[in-house]
This record gives C-alpha cells, structure tokens and sequence, in this order.
C-alpha cells in the first residue's frame, strides 16, 4: 500500500522502473480479471496491454481517488465492458465459453466436483454481462461495492442489485442443471 | 446451493481456482512493458535523469572510501528508523501479530530503502544488539554492534577490515536495533490500525494493517493470518519508504556471525573514520560530486534516500578515479556518508525537506533546487544551483 503510493509518485515523474514494478506487481491479477470478464484469452491479453499503454500514456495526468490496485483493476474493468461494446457478445452461448485454464491439475480445483466446476464456468458466461462483471470483481478481485460504483459511475444500490440479481440467477442456473 | 452464502463461497472458491492458473508469459511482458514504456516516453518531454544510462564500470581504488561508504547506509538506516520513536495513539489492537516481534530474540529480514525492484536492500541477521548487515549492491558486510556505538567494516574480497566510531550524535541512534522492529509493531499496537483484508503478498496469503500519523508517518503490517508473524513491513517516513520482508524469528544464528573480532585473514586498517558529526555542507558535498560526476551536470529529476543511496557504489567508485591523493579521497568519501546522514535525518528529526531541481544545471545561481527547514526554525535553508545557500523566510520561498 505504501509502496504504491511512491511507485505512483515516482511513475508520475516518469521513472521507468516505478511502471515496470507495478506491471510486475499486478499482471497477474489483472489478467485473471481481464479473462473471467471476457472469456477469452486473447481479448484479455488486448485489455492488458491497451490498460497498461494508455496508463502510461497520461501518467503525468493521473489522478488517483482509490488505491493503485482498484484503479488499474477498474481499467480492465471498463476496457473489456468497451470491447464488448464494440461488436463481441455480451453474454456468452455454452458452446461458445472458453474453457479457460480449465484443464488444470491443482489439488482444489481437483476437489471441487468437475461437473459443478464446469456448469460454474458456463453459467457464469450466460449472465447478464453488468451482473457478472460485478460478480467478478467483488469476488474475485476483492473489490468494495462503493469502489466498483465509483469507477462505473452508478450508485452503491445499483451495484449491490446487480450483484444479487446475478446470484440469484447463478443458483437457479446451477440447481437447475444439477437436477437435470 | 440453498443460502446466498453457499453461493457465494462456491462462485468465489471457483473464480480463486480459476485465477491462480492464469499468468502472463514473457512474450506478453515484453509486448506490454515495450509498449507501455514507448508511449512512457513519448509522453514526457524531458527525459529523466534516472533512466538515462549511467556508466557503472569504473575501477575501484580507495578501499578506504568504499568501506566508508558501506559503514554510512548502515548509520544513515538506523539513524532514520530510531527516531521513528512512538508516534501513534492509544488502544491495544492486534496482539497475536505483534507477539512474534516482542518476544524473538533473532529477527532475519531483507530490508529494502525505497520501493522494491529498484531500491537498495540490506539483508540483516539482528542477534540481541548486534546486527550482520550485507548489500544487494556491494560485497561489502558489516557488523554493528549498537551498544557501543561500533561497526566492524569487511571487504571480503580486498580482505581489508576497518572500525567505525560513531560516537556523538549518532550514538543514540544506533541503540539496539531490534528495538527499532519492535517499536514498529508495538506502535501499531497502541493504536486504531485499519484492516486492509485479506491479499496474496510475496506467494502468501496475509492479513494487513494500516495505521498513519499524517503527515509524516505511515504504517502497514502484513501478516500470516494462521500463525499471525508478520510478513511484510511497509514504513513511509516522511518522503523515504522502508519495507522490511522476507520475516523471520527466533531462528538459530551463530553468533560468530556478529563477532566483533577482526576475522583470520583479513588486515585491519589504521584509518580512523569520522562519523561525529554531519553538516549541510557535507550534504552540499553529496550533491556537488554526484551531479558532477554522475549526472553530467545536472541535477536528477527527483531526489530521495532511497536513490541516492543506491547510487553509493558508483559514487565511491567516481571518488576513487578523482586525481587527488588517497587521503583526500577519504576525507571525501566520509563527507559524502555524513551528507547522506544529514539528508536524511531531515524529516526524522522533525524538520521539513523539498526539491525543485530537477534539470538545473549545475552552477545555475538563479534557480533554487533544494530548501529544508530544520525544526524549529522561523526560515528556511534554500540552496541553489551554485549550490549557495541563503536563508529564506517562508513567504519568500520559490514558488
């Protein structure tokens, strides 16, 4: 936390290893975001790579109302929310999700029952786009409420609707498929 | 899935699965990071001194201001962190984190001045009052015993060893060193720290602090939610960033590792380094001599401890080609170290520091680069790009 607050001051000043240490410090966090919203690997690694670009483009103009993390997290947020505007879906068919990193062997992923990891993965990508970007971004990327409101520009109720609303839907989809 | 919480935890456990597989591979990095770098650049008009490239390989030949050198950061460090003192309130908080710290009789850590990547980092084996301190950026290693005011210097490949005195003002800031982590963790103690939740830090899962006293001391601990030790200790104290990682106590040390005594093999010197006292115009000297030879004649875009003392090496290396005899060159190199001390006991001792000089050059007596007030002055101390110094009421600072 405080070392961002002086990787951002010395980024500000244009110093070019403050950009590589926080690329270094969240890739990964943000490409796990970028590919849950997307589904797809490679607009992910577009999203990552257009965020960090342009980051560094207004470096000397950024202002920033939250942490550093939240900030660059939202910026994938909306670039991906900008991409699927832009002419790709905004939910995603069952035959058309990605299973992406699906084929891992971890111990966890192992212990949770293949088929419910599977209609996890496929249910997820059938949610309305706004509700599963909250989804996502709550639990996974740890976000507050108030700060994905701020960085969409809506209120904290909207947020929290969406969110229930969306997991509603999660556990109708999912028992649903289960009692098929 | 009956209760929202079921669902919860299923589709956070599913997206946590899911992200830890998913990691960006070097083709990528180069892809972003020359991209990123590229429109960096284009976005600034001048480029910074720090990025522009500077010629490292020059031969050392003072041995005596290179162990100098070595012997200052390790003063310049504690000095700075033993004035933190107690500057937080009351209430008892967090105690299962902080017990680790109270109770180790060793502590092992890595300690970084400035931010991680690009600072300096000091690894410290702390036994009781004795600390064996190396470098990420010299071979050099000391051991610091701080009841006595004392440091033992080690060139391991010249095997050339030399005691440091640091009586006088910087005794008392070398007092134990241990005491420094547990000041830290007891300040956080007495006081309303902010819980920061739960994040990966260096491969670990950990639960964070934050606690500030605005507008100069800032605080956060991560620590092991199971065991409760901390991991990572970030302090900002005032514009300089302490991080202490990479934890761990009560751990078996030896303790000839922090033996005071003159290893086999190795010659001691007969040179006595100063370290009593440290003045503006030892600070003066730092800036006059890195600007110089390091920087082509103007002065960096930015100024902090954590820069400049990662650029010890090279400045020790500069002052060993300089064409004056050896005894001036260690005269130089201890009032380069006593420059450092003085930059940076500024804000630790109450006072207030700002740098406005970024590509004046050097010799420029219009334009001032730097100003400090010390504490408890009415005025301020203004130096220029002479490198001249005035005293300045504050109305009539630079704007």
């Amino acid at each position: 936390m405080l070392e961002d607050k002086l990787l951002v001051w010395k980024f500000k000043r244009g110093s070019s290893d403050a950009l590589r240490r926080i690329y270094e410090k969240y890739k990964d966090d943000l490409l796990a975001l970028a590919v849950s919203l997307s589904n797809d690997r490679s607009a992910a690694e577009d999203a990552l790579h257009d965020v960090f670009v342009s980051f560094s483009r207004y470096a000397g103009r950024l202002q920033l109302r939250t942490s550093l993390r939240s900030y660059l997290l939202s910026c994938i947020a909306n670039r991906v929310r900008t991409m699927n505007h832009a002419g790709t879906q905004v939910t995603v068919e069952l035959d058309q999700a990605e299973a992406v990193g699906s084929d891992c062997d971890r111990p966890d992923r192992i212990a949770m029952s293949a088929e419910i990891f599977s209609r996890m993965d496929e249910s997820l990508a059938q949610l309305p786009y706004q509700q599963r970007e909250v989804i996502i971004l709550h639990l996974q990327s740890g976000m507050a409420f108030r700060t994905i409101a701020q960085s969409q520009s809506v209120s904290i109720n909207t947020v929290q609707s969406r969110y229930r609303y969306g997991l509603d839907k999660l556990r109708s989809m999912l028992n649903g498929k289960v009692q098929q | 899935m009956k209760r929202a919480q079921n669902i919860e935890t299923a589709v956070r456990n599913f997206l946590a699965g899911k992200s830890t597989t998913i990691q960006t591979g070097k083709e990528l990095d180069k892809r972003i990071i020359d991209g990123a770098l590229l429109a960096q650049e284009q976005s600034t008009k001048e480029p910074s001194a720090f990025m522009q490239p500077i010629v490292w390989r020059i031969i050392m030949r003072t041995r005596t201001t290179k162990l100098a050198a070595a012997a200052v950061i390790a003063v310049a460090v504690l000095i700075g962190l033993y004035f933190v003192g107690n500057p937080f309130g009351a209430t008892v908080t967090f105690a299962q984190v902080i017990e680790p710290i109270l109770k180790a009789r060793t502590v092992v850590f890595d300690f970084i001045v400035g931010t991680e990547g690009s600072g300096l980092t000091l690894h410290d084996i702390v036994l009781g009052s004795k600390i064996r301190r190396t470098f990420s950026n010299m071979d050099t290693i000391l051991i610091i015993d701080t009841d006595n005011a004392r440091i033992l210097t080690l060139d391991p490949k010249a095997k050339g060893a030399v005691y440091i005195d640091i009586q006088g003002p910087l005794q008392e800031g070398t007092k134990n060193f241990l005491e420094f982590v547990r000041n830290i963790v007891n300040n956080l103690k007495d006081m309303p720290a902010q819980e920061l939740g739960h994040r990966s830090i260096d491969g670990r899962k950990a639960a964070g602090f934050y606690a500030a006293e605005k507008p100069n001391i800032e605080l956060t601990i991560w620590a092991d939610p199971e065991t409760a030790k901390p991991i990572r200790i970030e302090l900002l104290l005032g514009q300089t960033l302490y991080i202490l990682k990479n934890i761990e106590f009560d751990v078996s040390v030896d303790e000839s590792l922090v033996s005071m005594d003159v290893p086999a093999g190795y010659t001691l010197s007969d040179k006595h380094i100063d370290m009593s006292q440290f003045t503006e115009q030892d600070f003066i000297t730092v800036l006059r001599v890195w600007v110089e030879h390091l920087l082509g004649g103007s002065f960096p875009q930015t100024l902090n401890v954590g820069e400049l003392m990662s650029q010890t090496p090279a400045i020790g290396e500069k002052i060993g080609q300089l064409n004056i005899s050896d005894e001036e060159k260690t005269q130089l190199g201890m009032a380069m170290g006593r420059g450092f001390v003085f930059f940076q006991q500024i804000e630790p001792n109450g006072g207030t520091w700002h740098y406005t000089g970024s590509g004046v050059k050097l010799g420029d007596g219009s334009k001032a680069i730097f100003w400090y007030q010390p504490k408890g002055s009415q005025t301020y101390r203004v130096i220029y790009g002479d490198l001249k110094v005035a005293d300045v009421a504050p109305e009539n600072l630079p704007k």
